[in-house]
């Protein structure tokens, strides 16, 4: 097995700008960007759970910092914790906005009012209810905008993510052959947002550690400097064929001081401890520390009888 | 790449015609799956491609008790891999041919090309002018030679990449090849030439000649074969070594066999002597284990490829386990 330490708190400044249209759609504007990973899904994710109103409202436009507000750029497990307090912002803001709206709209007092499922109603008169979309045009409005923030890492801590990888292998000390059987990888990242999209990074990233540990190098010729592995099949990668089982394990909650939404990076911590628990699997099964990646028969066959 | 003509016969003179005597004007293209590789990668640039795939009747699988097995040219490695018959009787080859790239590669590669392929050295295939390619040296001799050979080369020390051909020298199967006026038939262990002979070819084909068919002897009754190879990753890639076995076996005795290696030599390297011991051998795990390590004697590793002379003795000991079972 293998430990990461990474950071992974996220930081201001980061921005979202929450439209509620009067058809009752939403736009979330944000100048992050999704490289995969999921950031047009957890943003709307986000804006649909705090307003109680379907995903399928929700329009997420990232990417564009002339139009959008800023946000930091996509590396360094930065995005989900920096994007998504700014988002939960920005979504809290209208829900109060549209409070507000409706007790004007409803003669009745802010605290007598009840928000669920895109609703608003009184709590001492049942007649007395009004979807958002309604709201807005009653206030006049055609659209009401909102721009959430991210707030300031708590004084006085670092945070960071912390994960571990378990690796099972099995060597073929004939061949030198190095098959990985599973991986089981751990991690503490503050809350999951998405559960679908935090397993397929870490499928990423471990694919990537393999790749790393076992398959990927770039070869110079010594002589004339010339990089000899110069397409896909010299340097290689791996295919259907490497995966193992992945199996992901998340042992934290919400981190409770880190921002209103708890979430810690996941970016990075996916593929740091791959290589290095391969690597002392490797140790456990034939007694040989090999250090020097990737980890191929020849070096495998050199260690155990040269 | 650069541009080329792209022509299209009808019969096999005509292609023979359209490919000239100068491989720098025109090359036959099957598949393409290695030619336009070699075209991308400026180790050819015909001026004229002459395409085999729309001749009629090399793409025909014939069998007939006693006399073989025919296999035409063009016969694509998937047809081969899945084929029934092969699978049946000449299993080697069709474990080979399964072996070979990946899926849609097989869909399109041809038995031909794959024979007749060029090496993948990287220095071959690169930026440097290698003795293959007319130059001064090889630049694998004090360079990066973890998948070079380990026996029969000088001056040049390439693999033969093929995984099919691997197993056809251990059938002793035979190549037709057309020149223009007739056929001739060539056994394909004496197809393929040592670097000491020519270094620029892998083959005797000369410009103009096209290999249409491979003909594979009846096996006697009691054979058993396989392939194994060696990848550095679960599919799509080039042998590190890789066996080829054709054995008879009757009752707990070996009759005869050969032993064929990829991946260790710039031609299929056939264990002729090693082969020659399984007259009356012991099909035990002892007396199989103790012929293996006597593979590859004479071989002069270079200085990152020795372990293949210990792979490739694992793996004839692997191979012979398997198919005693």
């Amino acid at each position: 097995m293998a430990t990461q330490i990474w950071w992974g708190g996220g930081a201001p400044p980061a921005y979202a700008t929450l439209k509620l249209n009067r058809d009752g759609s939403v736009t979330v504007l944000c100048g992050s960007q999704d490289l995969g990973t999921g950031t047009y899904t957890f943003i709307a994710q986000i804006a649909s759970e705090i307003l109680e109103i379907p995903i399928d409202k929700i329009q997420v436009i990232l990417g564009d910092t002339a139009t959008c507000p800023y946000a930091p750029s996509s590396g360094g497990s930065m995005t989900a914790p920096s994007v998504s307090p700014a988002v939960r912002d920005a979504a809290e803001q209208m829900k109060a906005k549209l409070m507000s709206g409706a007790a004007a709209i409803l003669e009745t007092e802010e605290k007598q009012l009840v928000y669920s499922k895109g609703i608003i109603s009184s709590k001492i008169d049942e007649k007395k209810s009004m979807p958002i979309a309604d709201v807005v045009r009653r206030m006049r409005e055609r659209v009401l905008v909102t721009t959430g923030a991210r707030g300031a890492n708590p004084q006085g801590y670092t945070t960071n993510s912390f994960g571990a990888q378990f690796a099972e292998v099995a060597v073929d000390t004939e061949t030198g052959q190095v098959k990985v059987i599973k991986i089981v990888a751990a991690y503490d990242i503050g809350r999951v947002l998405n559960r679908k999209t935090l397993e397929n990074q870490v499928h990423g990233g471990v694919m990537q550690g393999i790749s790393f540990a076992l398959m990927e190098e770039r070869i110079i010729d010594e002589y004339t400097g010339k990089v000899l592995t110069t397409n896909m099949h010299n340097y290689k990668m791996p295919t259907i064929m490497d995966t193992p089982g992945i199996e992901v394990i998340i042992v934290s909650d919400a981190d409770p001081l880190l921002s209103n939404t708890g979430v810690k990076g996941v970016g990075e911590p996916a593929i740091i401890p791959t290589a290095g628990a391969i690597a002392n699997a490797i140790y456990n099964a034939i007694g040989v520390r090999l250090k020097n990646l990737p980890i191929t028969p020849d070096k495998v066959l050199t260690a155990l009888y040269a | 790449m650069n541009n080329f003509e792209y022509i299209q016969p009808k019969t096999l003179k005509e292609a023979n015609k359209a490919l000239g005597n100068d491989w720098n004007i025109a090359l036959p293209y099957a598949g393409g799956t290695d030619l336009l590789g070699l075209m991308k990668d400026g180790v050819a640039s015909p001026d004229k491609l002459v395409n085999l795939k729309a001749l009629p009747d090399l793409n025909k699988i014939s069998y007939a008790t006693g006399k073989g097995l025919t296999i035409g040219s063009l016969v694509t490695l998937t047809e081969i891999s899945e084929h029934p018959l092969i699978e049946e009787k000449y299993p080697v080859l069709a474990e080979a041919a399964k072996e070979v790239a990946s899926p849609q590669l097989r869909n399109v590669g041809t038995i031909g090309g794959n024979i007749c392929q060029r090496p993948r050295c990287w220095y071959f295939r690169g930026d440097f002018n290698c003795l293959r390619k007319g130059g001064d040296i090889c630049y694998a001799v004090d360079g990066r030679n973890k998948f070079h050979c380990v026996i029969g080369g000088a001056p040049c020390f390439i693999v033969h990449p093929s995984d099919t051909a691997v197993a056809l020298a251990a059938l002793d199967a035979q190549l037709i090849i057309f020149s223009g006026k007739k056929s001739r038939t060539v056994p394909i262990r004496q197809f393929f030439v040592l670097p000491e002979s020519n270094m620029e070819r892998e083959n005797i084909l000369l410009p103009g000649d096209i290999v249409t068919a491979i003909h594979i002897p009846e096996l006697p009754e009691n054979s058993r074969s396989g392939y194994l190879k060696l990848k550095e990753r679960g599919a799509w890639d080039f042998a590190v070594v890789s066996v080829a076995v054709v054995v008879q076996k009757t009752g707990s005795t070996l009759k005869s066999g050969t032993i064929a290696l990829g991946g260790v030599a710039p031609i299929p390297w056939l264990e002729q002597e090693l082969s020659a011991q399984f007259a009356g051998m012991d099909a035990s795990e002892y007396a199989i284990a103790n012929l293996s390590k006597k593979a590859l004697q004479k071989a002069e590793p270079l200085a990152q490829n020795a372990y293949k002379v210990l792979l490739a003795q694992n793996m004839i000991k692997k191979l012979l386990l398997k198919l005693m079972a």
